[in-house]
Formats: structure tokens, sequence, C-alpha cells
């Protein structure tokens, strides 16, 4: 420590290490927070299927579900001092239908149907938006660290942001599909964790993240429109 | 101000620099330097052919303007404090980073808020970078008190001819 010099390469070299510990317990500090992330309402308000292109020099035609869904649920509870964003996500499950060539193995197709990314106000700079309503963004969280009130969700009749299809082309007529609520908490430092089935602890498991069972309709009859 | 005593202040500065450190300082690039940035012209023959005996005086015999001013420069810089300091410095380091560290997590836990976190934690860190680095003289009040040179009890004056018999 005799010169300037090594006094800056101590001093720093300790900040380092300080630094890293404060980080382990601010990551710790997510296991002793209790999480109990509930759905109140997840359900399908309109079902459609239609025949498309993949994209528009697409050849090929394939069928494509449109799921208009409601959502209410209240994640509040996931936002803590070291969240800095919660994507949430709903995806439409069915399990593949017998008569494909998988088999017996029972196999479950998953495919995203609409998502979102709800910032923490501590990471709304980083939020992709305009400047118009970015700063809307920042002026609802004004003056606040944490805005767990973000957590609280509310769609009515949302449409889907995708609309989704299967590798055969095949959607129309679908039977027992679910939808379900996914989340994805994203701390500043620590683990990422995903919705879970099981209590861990203090973090509970997501509560009635499943809709009921429902079917895709068939085919929706474009020609008979175009006559009309 | 260049008695021998007040440019002794530890072993690092007192064994090179006498000898080894002063032929490097005067070599080619030294010498554009100083002639760069002061517009003086260091006298370099006469100082790398310099053969004992030389007057121990705390400055070389053949000293400029420049040498001296790019010496004050390079005190500043080096920044030496002494052992006493060294060991004040090394307790306030480790004292000050950890309690910042931990007023940091604390306040961020309590008012959940991470930003204020880091913000304690990199104020609290800049602050002991100031108080800590530059060599406040706060640091250099245990100067080392080195034996007279020979061994010779008796007080030994400043100007000690090396090479020759010594005087007084």
């Amino acid at each position: 420590m005799y010169s300037s010099l090594v006094r800056i390469q101590n001093t720093f070299g300790f900040f380092t290490t300080v630094a890293f510990v404060v980080a382990a317990f601010i990551a710790a500090s997510d296991f002793i927070t209790p999480r109990a992330p509930v759905v109140n309402t997840l359900k399908t308000t309109n079902l459609q299927v239609v025949r498309g292109r993949p994209h528009y020099y697409s050849s090929k035609k394939e069928e494509y579900a449109i799921i208009k869904f409601t959502l209410d649920a209240d994640l509040s509870s996931l936002f803590t001092w070291n969240t800095k964003q919660l994507f949430v996500y709903v995806t439409a499950e069915w399990p593949s239908s017998s008569s494909s060539s998988a088999s017996q193995n029972a196999t479950t197709n998953q495919a995203v149907i609409w998502d979102t990314i709800i910032t923490a106000p501590s990471s709304d700079h980083l939020a992709n938006l305009g400047p118009a309503s970015l700063k809307k963004l920042k002026k609802s969280a004004a003056g606040k660290s944490i805005d767990p009130s973000r957590g609280k969700l509310s769609l009515k009749n949302q449409r889907p942001k995708y609309q989704i299809t299967h590798p055969s082309g095949k959607m129309a007529s679908t039977e027992d599909v679910t939808l379900r609520l996914h989340y994805n908490v994203q701390p500043w430092v620590g683990i990422l964790s995903w919705n879970q089935n099981v209590d861990y602890g203090r973090w509970k498991k997501l509560a009635g993240g499943l809709s009921k069972k429902f079917a895709l309709p068939a085919l929706k009859k474009q020609d008979e429109k175009k006559k009309a | 101000m260049w008695a021998a005593a007040k440019r002794v202040r530890s072993y690092d500065s007192l064994v090179p620099r006498r000898r080894c450190l002063r032929t490097v300082r005067t070599s080619a690039a030294w010498t554009a330097l100083s002639k760069a940035t002061l517009g003086w012209t260091v006298h370099q023959s006469s100082r790398i052919d310099r053969e004992p005996p030389f007057v121990f005086t705390g400055q070389p015999a053949h000293t400029t303007m420049a040498d001296q001013i790019l010496d004050q420069i390079r005190d500043v810089v080096e920044g030496q404090i002494d052992f006493e300091g060294q060991k004040l410095v090394e307790l306030i380091v480790n004292v000050a980073l950890t309690v910042v560290g931990a007023v940091a997590f604390l306040v961020g836990y309590f008012l959940q808020d991470i930003k204020l976190a880091v913000w304690i934690g990199l104020g609290g860190t800049a602050l002991t970078f100031v108080a800590v680095v530059p060599p406040w003289p706060f640091y250099n009040q245990h100067p080392v008190k080195w034996l007279p040179i020979g061994g010779g009890a008796q007080a030994q004056p400043i100007n000690l001819v090396i090479g020759e018999k010594t005087s007084g």
C-alpha cells in the first residue's frame, strides 16, 4: 500500500469482493420473499381456425388457430426489489393425436399464443417502447421503487399475438386443448425462475394457471363468405 | 526541501533511487519528455557517465530545474506513505468497504430499492477511494528514522561525500 497505484489496485480488488458478496445476498433475499401468484380466470372467449400461408410467397396452406381468451391474474407477489422484469406468456397445449406417426408416446404440443414483458420500475428505462409510451410508463410508477400493482393482469377477450399451427398443418377440430399461464421472473442478480407446479419453501405454486379443456372448431368455410 | 531526511521515506524510495532509478530516468525518453513538456533540456551525458564520488545530498550533483519539477510530479503521482500509514490504509479500506456493502444491502432491502443500494455502494466506494488513494499528510506522520550513515553515533551532516573520506 506504499504508493497510490498499489492503493488503487488493492481498494478496487476488495471492492469487487464486496460487490460480489452483496450481490450474493441480494440473490439470496429472493428465497425468503414469499411468492403466491394466483390466476383467477383463464378461459377462451372465441375460437377460430382458418387456412393461411406461413408467409406471403409460400404455396403451402396451413390451418391456423386464433384463440381469444380472458385472463385475470394476480402476479404482484413476484415483484420484489430484485425483480427486473417479468415475462408472462400463455400457451395452448394439446396431446398429439393418436393417428399421427408418433405411436403410443403421448407427447404434448405446446404453442405460445400471447406474451408480455412487465418491467419493474427499476428497469423501466430498458423497456422497448417509443418515447411517449416510455414516459407514460415511467410516470405510472413515479417515486416508487417497486410497483406490485403491475402484476395484476386483467385481459378481456384478448386477441392472441400469435396464430398457432402444427408441423402437420392440421389444427381444425383438435380436442383436449387447454390454455396455460406461464411466467418467468428475471431478477437483477440471481437465478431465473419460472412458474412451478409444487411449492418450494416460500414460493408457492401457481394457483389455477390452467384453463378448462376445449376443442377447436372445424375449419371456417371461406368459400361461403365469398359467395355471399 | 531536498534534505535527505525528507526524501528517505521507506526502503523502496531509498535504495533504488540513488543510483539505478536516477540513471534510468535520465534515459533518452525521459529527456525527450521533459523537453517536450517543459521546454527544458536535461544534460544527459553528464548524468549517465557520472561516477563516484558524488555528493550524497538527496539531490543529484547536476540538477536542472526540469529535474526538480519532474521529481515533484513523480512524488505526487507515486504518492508514497509511511509504514504506519500503510497499516492504517489497509484497515480503513477493509472496514469502510465492508460497512458500505452492509449498509447498501440493508437499506436496499428494507426500502425495497435496488437502485438506491447500487448508488450507496458506488458512492461509498468512491469516498473510500478519495480517503485512501492520495498521500494525505495524515498517512505520513511516522517517517522512518534511519540510522546515521556509516554507523556513527554522532549526528551526520547533510552533505556527505561517499567514495572519498567522509567529511564531518
